[in-house]
């Protein structure tokens, strides 16, 4: 093995213009390769990132039209029919036990039971309509990450304190230590005291949600012991969907939703961005293994005096094919070497020059960068095949008798 | 009489497809230890051919090579390859050194092919080898950077660097001029005395024919005298 690699060291070598064209082929395909994987992946994740990086991957809701049990039921509660309560007309009662079993489940990561509503606020003349979200801190922490997402005050959610976003704080003219009235359908404004404000990175969030303790926004909402919904995340956000089809057949009178269903056109967007990367993968890595093929073809031409000579002198059929799988094989690896290096390049000056504004963060996978290499290296040995088996069969006579 | 290098029986050789020519025609030949002989004859009797078999760069079509008493149609492919390693040194018509390697490295090519490694009783032999041949000043010299006249020493240093008990040499002076050719000639005779290795070399220079032990004639694929 070590004379073969040194042959074909020396063939390389001495074809230098051919290698330097070749090697350069191989990582300018390979950089490719890196650069749009690299920069469709993290695109991908920071878009997934951004929905559900902070939101619920599955939310359990009461299917049921609230009149219509109520009805059924025929209870005390008939009395609730009257006013203008359609908001409030959905709610888990039996969250408790579902709750419980929520616990015991090894695929959830962490679940927070939620009480929503709508109210209004009033500011300069305009009513602006903000959305209350009503949690327990140290469950919807585990969500939304709220504590260490308080940019001024203090992460507190108790009682009358609430806790709002930067943009609605930016918007109300309102710091953490002030007031806000909330209006809400049922009767008359009641005043809350903003003890901190956070960045949960997301717009729409900053400037219309509001987080409260859940037992006061149940009397706010007059909810009783009921809540809006249970949010859920779980281990692998990718197998949502399973497990709330688990969970539907497990409690079939709740509604449940998970985020795969809910962006069912982002994935398939992401899901055909991806293909169309593997395709332009493949007739990258199909290009590069046809130029490593011919090069080493046209090779075998050139170099059938030396492989005579050489086995003239006594090299076997296998080693004669080892030195140009060699060959092959240091190709693609040197060549994949340099293209991940130029990939990693690429996407430094991608950043630099700004052109990367809709991608904020580029992860780099060397997991998937290796898998490119790698294959472009199996591709280059792939590629020398029929050239090894060319220069394995050579005839020494041919080659010697021509001079 | 010495003993039997190789012993050649009714050697066959055809070559073509449909319209066959038979470059060799019923061949018997024996060469013994030590033996310096010449073949010659008019172009296209033969005489690579029978090269080329002796040094199973090819397979007869008939009759029977043996080696030492070693049969080579028996031998398979990688034993052959082993044979043409050690037991025998080619010097070609036209150089044939590897231009990718420099003169030392050309030398020391078969002991690398043999062994897989460098070896330093080697390196000494090829570098004495190079000396012997009068190449001592050109040693890392590139392949392609040496004359006509140098680049066959350097292969004939090659061919005796593993050591073989016979080298075949096609022509090994027909691109140079009569005093290199005399000079060559004058080596090979040299070192089959020192070395006690057996030459068969094809010429076509009778002068040369005429200072070998032996001179094997040869026609239309026949011996026709030796
Ligand atoms: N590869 C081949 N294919 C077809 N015919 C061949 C081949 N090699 C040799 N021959 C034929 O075999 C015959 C003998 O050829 P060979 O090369 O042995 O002659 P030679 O005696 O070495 O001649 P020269 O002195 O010109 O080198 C010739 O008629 C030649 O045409
Ligand atoms: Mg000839």
């Amino acid at each position: 093995m070590k004379l073969e690699l040194k042959i074909a060291l020396r063939f390389l070598k001495y074809g230098k213009t051919q290698t330097l064209f070749i090697l350069l082929g191989i990582a300018v395909g390979v950089s490719v390769q890196i650069f749009l994987s690299t920069l469709i992946t993290s695109l991908q994740e920071s878009l997934i990132d951004e929905t559900i990086g902070n939101a619920a991957h599955i939310t359990v809701k009461s299917r049921d039209d609230e009149i219509g049990r109520i009805l059924e039921q025929g209870s005390q509660e008939l009395s609730l029919l009257r006013g203008n309560r359609t908001a409030l007309e959905k709610g888990l009662i039996n969250w408790p036990v579902i709750a419980e079993e929520l616990e015991d489940e090894p695929d959830i990561t962490a679940f927070s039971p939620l009480v929503q509503g709508t109210p209004l606020i009033r500011s300069s003349g305009k009513d602006l309509s903000v959305q209350v979200k009503g949690i327990t801190l140290s469950n919807a922490d585990r969500i939304y990450e709220l504590t260490s997402r308080i940019v001024s005050g203090e992460a507190i959610a108790e009682g009358n304190q609430i806790l709002i976003g930067t943009k609605l704080s930016e918007n109300l003219g309102i710091e953490a230590g002030g007031v806000i009235n909330l209006f809400t359908a049922q009767g008359e404004p009641v005043s809350f005291l903003v003890s901190g404000i956070f960045d949960l990175e997301n717009e729409a969030v900053n400037s219309t949600v509001i987080f409260m303790d859940l037992n006061r926004a149940q009397k706010l909402f007059q909810m009783g012991s009921r809540i809006s919904a249970i949010e859920i995340q779980v281990k692998d956000p990718f197998q949502s969907d399973v497990i709330a089809e688990a969970w539907r057949s497990r409690i079939p009178e709740e509604e449940i939703i998970d985020w795969k269903e809910q962006n069912r056109q982002l994935l398939i967007a992401l899901s055909s961005q991806s293909s169309s990367t593997y395709t332009i993968q493949f007739f990258v890595i199909l290009a590069v293994t046809l130029g490593i093929s011919s090069v080493l073809a046209v090779s075998v031409v050139q170099k059938s005096k030396e492989i005579g000579i050489l086995k003239a002198m006594g090299v076997t059929k296998g080693s004669a094919s080892r030195i140009f799988l060699l060959q092959g094989f240091l190709l693609g690896a040197v060549g994949s070497v340099v293209g991940t290096a130029l990939g990693i390049l690429l996407i430094s000056l991608f950043q630099l020059a700004g052109l990367g504004a809709g991608v904020p963060e580029i992860s780099y996978r060397w997991g998937n960068m290796l898998l490119i290499g790698g294959i472009s290296t199996v591709s280059g040995s792939l590629a020398s095949l029929l050239p090894a088996r060319r220069s394995a069969n050579l005839n020494p006579m041919e080659a010697i008798k021509n001079g | 009489m010495d003993e039997l290098l190789i012993k050649g029986e009714n050697l066959v050789k055809e070559y073509g497809g449909a319209v066959k020519t038979r470059a060799l025609n019923g061949v018997d030949l024996k060469i013994g230890n030590r033996e310096f002989s010449c073949i010659i004859g008019p172009s296209g009797c033969g005489k690579s051919t029978l090269l080329n078999l002796l040094g199973a760069l090819d397979r007869p079509d008939d009759g029977s090579l043996q080696f030492r008493g070693v049969e080579l149609s028996a031998m398979s492919e990688n034993e052959l390859a082993a044979f043409r390693n050690k037991s025998v040194g080619f010097v070609f018509q036209f150089h044939h050194l590897l231009p990718e390697f420099n003169a030392l490295e050309n030398v020391l090519l078969p002991s690398w092919i043999e062994s897989g490694r460098v070896n330093q009783n080697r390196q000494k032999r090829a570098i004495e080898l190079l000396e012997l041949v009068g190449l001592e000043g050109k040693i890392k010299n590139p392949a392609n950077n040496l004359s006509g006249g140098q680049q066959q020493r350097v292969s004939i240093a090659r061919a005796l660097i593993n050591s073989p008990e016979l080298v075949l040499a096609d022509e090994p002076t027909g691109n140079l001029d009569s005093e290199s050719t005399e000079q060559v000639y004058e080596l090979l005779r040299r070192i089959s005395r020192e070395m006690g290795t057996a030459f068969l070399i094809v010429t076509h220079d009778r002068n040369i024919a005429q200072k070998c032990d032996r001179i094997i004639e040869m026609k239309d694929g026949r011996i026709i005298s030796d």
